[in-house]
């Protein structure tokens, strides 16, 4: 029964108007990339073109991504952010609970949320890999900044990447794992919103907006108040490619906390009474 | 006065004004009263830039905008047969919702002026002069407008269409117009050094509604203002530009009243 109930709700969230729409914005981004790196390496001698993993949407090269990351804070929201808000208005809720059990609907639910916006967020990505490997030769080297492989000052760069000695092994793997990483965050966070929404404080939709993105924006800010030495601007750890001093454990314990937070949310949430509207 | 709005509106003008003047405190030495209005209206952006850099300034302003996003269509939602039922005036009472929304701008910016001095004043010296009490007077009425034009906008999108929808649209018109920079920098060179933003490729800047609010770029018809502010050397007026967003303003209320007008008031489907 439950896991009828988290196929069910799965399937609600990835067929949802809002699901679809991120998806479609992520895909229309997706191709715009690749159209721009077939009309730019048109024409270019082997020598010239950059290996297939350095052209992805979330690559520390192009400004498509920009815009995506721009819009993430609502995007995450938009994907599902408002699963539970559509059962609490429509009473939905307390004819799962009742066949299902609070502690498993609420749980249920979180997660179903969470592996939607995986799904979502990371399928048109690895659609592109895909694309990219088709279209471009695997035997191009280098990068838009860098041609010539083994050169002293591109060695050096590539020592500045996240999990580098993964991208040493093997960049495939590397572009795999950054993208399963994309989507995963984005799992927590729609995750954590919607485990904000059990709580039942934000009246309207569209504060739902709220949490995240001033989460993101305040933790942005808080590098340069605390003065930390590593950047702290979301958008530098969700794209790849990128040589500026990062840390790791910061974005695991954030990424806990906000787990933790969100199970949190869950109890919480089970011990409620539902009738209680 | 509602207290939600009040409480929103103190927590988020002070966790603004903390985070973005927090950083200030790290030097010592006496800062200009107007080096602070700087700070609010996008102190660190160039044309050409990437597009976050402008979405990261917009942070408080975008707080506004998402939550008093609903503050007239609020009252299409709950008990709105009740409410309604009771106002025989549509058009007047659109229009007194919409004076006290533009006050609400005002006190909120008034919040974030006043926080952002009292945060540094903890650790430097705040030299105040006439020419920087313009500034900050004009900043609140250039900002004001911007608040409420955009706010009453995704009221009034919300109500024809949904809340979230209403914002998404204003964010993503403001997505493009700050993604416009990055087009506008092919061709426009505006920094410190050179500068060749005149003629046509001042106009084609001025278009842009997210340039009217960047305060570095401005220069200003008093003289005293102008030897302040205006680093660039551009014949772009404060002045111009709070004109320039009140007449957007006004757009926005004559359409609402259209909008409101036309909007049938004993229904009941909304959140």
């Amino acid at each position: 029964m439950t896991m009828n109930f988290f196929i069910s709700q799965l399937k609600l969230n990835l067929t949802r108007k809002n699901a679809v729409l991120v998806y479609g914005l992520i895909l229309v981004l997706v191709i715009m990339n690749y159209l721009q790196y077939v009309f730019e390496c048109s024409g270019y001698d082997l020598l010239q073109m950059y290996h297939p993993m350095t052209l992805g949407l979330i690559s520390e090269y192009n400004n498509n991504g920009s815009f995506l990351l721009v819009l993430y804070p609502f995007l995450v929201v938009l994907v599902a952010g408002w699963a539970y808000f559509d059962d609490y208005a429509s009473g939905e809720e307390l004819f799962w609970v009742t066949r299902v059990g609070k502690k498993q609907y609420y749980a249920g639910k979180i997660l179903a949320v969470f592996f939607a916006a995986f799904i979502v967020f990371t399928v048109p990505l690895f659609l592109e890999m895909a694309l990219d490997i088709i279209a471009f030769p695997a035997a191009a080297t280098g990068n838009p900044n860098f041609r010539v492989p083994y050169d002293e000052l591109y060695m050096e760069e590539i020592r500045g990447y996240m999990w580098a000695a993964l991208f040493i092994k093997s960049r495939y793997l590397y572009v795999v794992f950054r993208i399963l990483l994309w989507g995963v965050v984005s799992g927590i966070l729609t995750a954590f919103t919607v485990g904000l929404s059990y709580l039942r404080i934000f009246k309207y939709r569209v504060l739902l907006f709220l949490p995240v993105y001033i989460m993101l924006n305040a933790i942005f800010y808080l590098g340069d108040i605390l003065r930390l030495k590593f950047l702290t601007y979301y958008g530098d750890y969700l794209t790849y490619y990128d040589t500026f001093e990062k840390s790791v454990p910061a974005m695991a314990a954030v990424l806990l906390i906000l787990i933790l937070v969100t199970c949190g949310m869950v109890v919480m949430a089970a011990g409620k009474d539902v009738m209680n509207r | 006065m509602k207290r939600v709005h009040l409480f929103y509106c103190l927590i988020f003008s002070a966790a603004a004004g903390i985070l973005i003047f927090m950083p200030m405190l790290s030097e010592e030495e006496s800062v200009g009263m107007w080096e602070l209005i700087n700070r609010l209206s996008f102190y660190d952006v160039s044309v050409g830039a990437s597009i976050d850099r402008f979405f990261m300034d917009l942070f408080p302003y975008i707080l506004f905008q998402l939550v008093w996003g609903t503050y007239v269509y609020e009252r299409f939602c709950t008990a709105s047969i009740y409410f309604f039922s009771r106002k025989d005036n549509k058009g007047g009472w659109y229009l007194g919702e919409c004076a006290k929304l533009y006050l609400w701008g005002v006190f909120y910016l008034v919040c974030l002026v006043s926080v952002s001095i009292a945060m540094v004043s903890l650790g430097r010296e705040i030299t105040l002069d006439k020419a920087s009490v313009y500034i900050a007077a004009f900043y609140i009425l250039l900002y004001s407008f911007f608040l409420f034009a955009t706010a009453l906008l995704v009221n009034l999108l919300a109500l024809r269409i949904k809340s979230v929808y209403g914002f998404g649209i204003v964010v993503s018109v403001e997505l493009l117009a700050a993604g416009a920079y990055e087009v506008l920098g092919n061709w426009i060179c505006l920094t410190e050094e050179e500068n060749n933003a005149v003629g046509m490729r001042l106009f084609a800047l001025k278009c842009d509604p997210l340039s009217h609010l960047v305060l570095k770029w401005h220069g200003s018809f008093v003289g005293k203002v102008d030897g302040i502010i205006n680093g660039y050397g551009l014949s772009f007026r404060i002045e111009e530009s709070a004109l320039a967003w009140a007449v957007a303003a006004v757009v926005v209320v004559v359409f609402g009243y259209a909008v409101i007008k036309r909007t049938e008031f004993i229904e009941n489907e909304k959140e």
